[in-house]
């Protein structure tokens, strides 16, 4: 480690600023003339400029086959199939009704109950620098981080399994356990791929997830497990 | 992102924390930011994240010191590591860690710490004194 500075350094803010070309002439003088004398404030600088192009890591995207394609219908076919659905969700998605999972998989909720409140799961879109909370839709390029809302004080293995196309995917890192509160969110953020809608589960169990269970038996998943659905947003024609 | 880095020493930490704070900016519609607000609000939410429990545990036992680069400023001669903080996070307030926090990893002066936080430097003179009454307290032994 470097040796401590003498006289007045600079903060890395100041640093930081300089480095921007962003401190006054007279302020940058000042720093210029320390940095003349300072090794270890020229270490920081040189540290700022060799950082400075790093970006933040990539988002890993998820990885799905397209195999079946949605069919582009006429207006009022869909419109008629949308009043028919939103009735259905209305009915299933009521406190204890069962979800139908559209990639044929195991029907899970979107919220339930849990030691004394509740978990649930809200996802959070980013797309063209807007963001959403609750999207229904994805498209290329958009990001999605996944918040939690479970009872504080409880502390939960878990795992994000995004399913479609009869294909699983797990894109975030469950290194850690979840420390519970409001809207936590899980490390890391995701892309989704494909054009056929997904299900995207968390997982949550009393020890680790198995990932390799999960892919082989995607009907059976963990007791504690909620899923939101989304769907492409563009449907290609035939 | 570095300050981050700085103050947590964990990369994969500092990068979730400056992604979650772009994505409430952009949904907020705030995108016309100066680096002061960012170095504040990334304080902020480093402390936050400190103060979960969780969060503390996994940082005390895999955080990498090289990332907290060259330390400049001392408490009382004390290097504030990683130890150090997390005790610190668990006694002192928030505003009292908002001004450690640019005291001894951003190396800030009082006045600019004042400046800053647009309190007076009376203010930002008391909360270092309370940081410092607490390394003493913890260097005693005063941690139980």
């Amino acid at each position: 480690m470097s040796a401590l500075c003498k006289g007045n350094s600079p903060s890395w803010l100041t640093l930081e600023l300089y480095h921007l070309g962003e401190l006054p002439g007279s302020n940058r003088a000042e720093v210029e003339a320390h940095l003349d004398d300072c090794p270890c404030c020229r270490e920081c600088l040189e540290q700022i400029r060799v950082d400075e192009n790093t970006e933040l890591a990539p988002l890993r995207p998820v990885t799905v086959r397209d195999k079946h394609l949605v069919r582009v219908r006429p207006s009022w076919i869909v419109a008629s199939l949308a009043a028919a659905c939103a009735v259905l969700l209305v009915v299933f998605l009521l406190p204890g009704g069962p979800r139908k999972d559209r990639s044929g998989l195991a029907p899970a909720p979107s919220r339930i109950a849990f030691k004394g409140g509740e978990l649930t799961i809200v996802l959070v879109r980013e797309r063209d620098g807007a963001t959403l909370n609750d999207p229904e839709t994805f498209m290329p390029g958009d990001r999605f981080k996944v918040l939690v809302t479970c009872p504080p004080g409880e502390e939960l293995f878990w795992d994000l399994a995004v399913f479609q196309n009869g294909q699983t995917d797990f894109p975030l890192d469950p290194a850690e356990v979840i420390a519970c509160g409001n809207r936590v969110p899980l490390p890391g953020a995701f892309q989704i791929t494909g054009r056929a809608a997904a299900d995207v589960c968390l997982l949550t169990a009393p020890q680790a997830i198995i990932r390799a269970d999960i892919a082989a038996n995607p009907e059976r998943l963990p007791v504690n497990t909620v899923c939101l659905a989304i769907e492409p947003v563009l449907a290609p024609s035939h | 992102m570095r300050k981050c880095k700085r103050m947590l020493q964990s990369r994969e930490d500092a990068e979730d924390i400056v992604q979650g704070l772009f994505l409430d900016m952009l949904k907020k519609g705030k995108t016309d930011l100066d680096l002061p607000y960012l170095y504040r609000a990334v304080t902020n939410r480093c402390i936050n994240h400190l103060r979960y429990g969780t969060n503390r545990m996994r940082l005390l036992e895999r955080h990498d010191v090289m990332l907290r680069g060259p330390v400049r400023t001392r408490c009382d001669e004390q290097v504030i590591g990683m130890d150090l903080l997390v005790k610190l996070s668990e006694a002192l307030d928030r505003k009292t860690l908002e001004v450690l926090v640019l005291r001894y990893f951003d190396d800030m002066t009082h006045e600019e710490i004042a400046s800053l936080l647009g309190v007076s430097r009376k203010t930002v003179g008391k909360r270092i004194g309370k940081v410092r009454a607490q390394v003493k307290k913890l260097s005693e032994g005063g941690d139980r």
